[in-house]
């Protein structure tokens, strides 16, 4: 007994449940599971199956904690190549910029020019838009061109900071911008590559301005908010700083969204149920202290009674119901512990306290 | 026969658990976290009373070390791990009650009652209050007290102590557990416990 160990392997607990062990052996395991309620209520569970399930299940258990530990590597592995993939993407971007540019002039009028030359000053080509407004359905989509070199400022800013996360972002993009580009073929010439920012795609879509329109509704639901929000705006004629303000909103959207799994797995975590306030360890103790076993002449040496009632999300005791019990004076009995007993806690979730209804199971000796 | 072992099988737990908090990997979490797999699987049964919702819980356990580990200190990874893993049935009996609404059975209650996480005097190796313990022994009833000097003194296993009294072997192990609850109160009435 007193080489009693830490805590008994599953070995052990398949060997006592296929009761290979001698009788000895016997006890020093059962020493081991009176001394620690963790491994008594375990074996409390795993007794209720054949020894081989037994075997069979926690084999099963260790096989998948090993795939799952794979998992993790292998979704590592991805990530590093998924940024290293978006590191040569953005490089050939911005060999194909470079490629690009000089073949525009002959497509472009001389207004349009700036637009894509000062794509990274925002009050350059917002002047542009102000100062040469030629026809309505132009000076639109300037406006709303204006806007997005912010947007790219910001994404850059962004990108700065955040590193990895925002690449990965675009990454994301990609598919929105191939959705793009199945929506008009001259579209897809100039905004060919799946990277460029979305800023860039919609000037260039500027160009032709009844089809920029279809493309941007088309491709909306599949663009994240950067490429959606300034669309709308485009449309409502915005003002390049009010378009700035909302954009930001707009991002601070995104970022969340990426988070949604932890932000999920935090509210599972912020449920807590209903407890006496005290803590069950010194509620149970109070229950010992006061419990009276009634004077009756019925009733065995142990009586159970079980309880059902309600924490109220004001912490209030509400509906106690005896749902089993050797009779009245041991629901009685059982009642008034309850309710002279300490308060409780109300349980909790995401929004708040809630009611709860707590089941309790009162044991009378004597 | 089943041998399950780490690559560290020599190092303790809060070894382990401080390894983990500093380099962060899985695998030392995960090796920690098999050699207790088994318990959460048998708790997880205990409550669940299923196995597959029971195997879904040990799965579920693990990632929730994951997120938890870091935001707590642990002292003690076992019993740390013990409590996460009853509030967890606790919580998964509670979303099926909403579903199913009734449910009805022993295996679905808390039965707080009956469980302790302070281990009882009887089960400590110093046994410093052993006359008050042989008293409060004497005065149990004669199941209960058969029991326990059967258990603790003869070191007999369940079984044999079943087959010496004629009752089946549950009924040894509530004689116990009774016995050890009455010992405690008694110990408690002259204060050493």
């Amino acid at each position: 007994m007193s080489a009693r160990k830490k805590h008994s392997t599953a070995d052990e607990y398949l060997q006592y449940l296929k009761g290979k062990l001698s009788n000895g052996e016997r006890h020093d395991f059962e020493r081991g599971l009176e001394s620690d309620p963790f491994e008594k209520e375990a074996m409390e569970g795993l007794e209720t199956l054949a020894p081989d399930q037994a075997s069979e299940d926690i084999l099963a258990l260790h096989g998948q904690l090993r795939k799952r530990l794979a998992r993790r590597r292998r979704i590592t592995f991805y990530s590093v190549a998924a940024s290293v993939a978006s590191l040569l993407i953005i490089g050939t971007v911005f060999l194909q910029i470079y490629d690009f540019n000089p073949d525009k002039p002959d497509e472009m009028t001389k207004q349009e020019m700036p637009v894509i030359s000062n794509e990274k000053d925002q009050a350059v080509s917002a002047e542009t838009g102000d100062v040469s407004p030629e026809k309505e359905s132009i000076t639109k989509e300037k406006t709303g061109a204006s806007a997005f070199p912010e947007a790219d400022k910001e994404k850059k800013g962004e990108r700065n900071a955040k590193g990895p996360s925002t690449k990965s972002e675009q990454v994301a993009q990609a598919p929105a911008m191939q959705e793009a580009r199945e929506v008009d073929n001259e579209i897809v010439s100039l905004a060919d590559d799946a990277d460029l920012e979305v800023s860039e795609a919609a000037e260039i879509a500027g160009m032709e301005p009844v089809e920029e329109k279809i493309i941007m509704k088309e491709a909306e639901p599949q663009m994240n908010q950067y490429a959606a929000a300034p669309a709308q705006r485009a449309e409502e004629k915005g003002a390049p700083e009010m378009a700035g303000q909302k954009r930001s909103k707009s991002a601070s959207n995104v970022v969340p969204a990426g988070y949604t799994e932890d932000t999920v797995s935090d509210t599972v975590l912020s449920q807590t149920v209903a407890e006496p306030s005290i803590g069950y360890e010194a509620f149970k103790k109070y229950i010992m202290d006061h419990i009276r076993y009634p004077d009756t002449e019925t009733g065995s040496s142990r009586e159970v009674v079980i309880l059902n009632f309600t924490v109220t999300a004001g912490g209030e005791i509400t509906d106690i119901k005896a749902i089993r019990s050797p009779g009245e004076e041991f629901t009685e009995e059982a009642i008034r512990l309850i309710r002279e007993g300490p308060s409780w806690r109300p349980a909790t979730n995401a929004l708040g306290t809630t009611e709860e209804v707590i089941r309790l199971r009162i044991v009378f000796t004597r | 026969m089943l041998v399950i072992s780490g690559k560290h099988p020599d190092k303790t737990d809060q070894e382990l658990l401080l390894q983990f908090r500093e380099s962060g990997r899985l695998e030392i979490l995960g090796e920690l976290y098999s050699r207790y797999m088994h318990l959460v699987y048998g708790v997880a049964l205990k409550y669940l009373s299923d196995r597959t919702d029971a195997q879904d819980a040990v799965m579920y356990l693990f990632e929730k070390l994951i997120t938890e580990l870091p935001k707590h200190e642990v002292s003690n990874f076992k019993s740390w791990l013990y409590v996460m893993t009853k509030n967890h049935c606790f919580m998964e009996i509670r979303a099926r009650k909403s579903t199913e609404k009734h449910l009805e059975g022993l295996k679905t209650e808390r039965e707080f009652m009956e469980s302790d996480t302070e281990m009882h005097p009887i089960d400590r190796e110093d046994r410093s209050i052993e006359d008050a313990l042989k008293e409060c022994i004497d005065k149990l009833k004669s199941e209960q007290k058969a029991c326990i000097e059967l258990f603790y003194y003869e070191k007999k296993c369940y079984r044999e102590i079943a087959d010496q009294l004629s009752m089946d072997e549950r009924k040894v192990k509530s004689f116990l557990q009774n016995g050890k609850r009455n010992l405690k109160i008694c110990l408690e009435g002259k204060n050493v416990s």
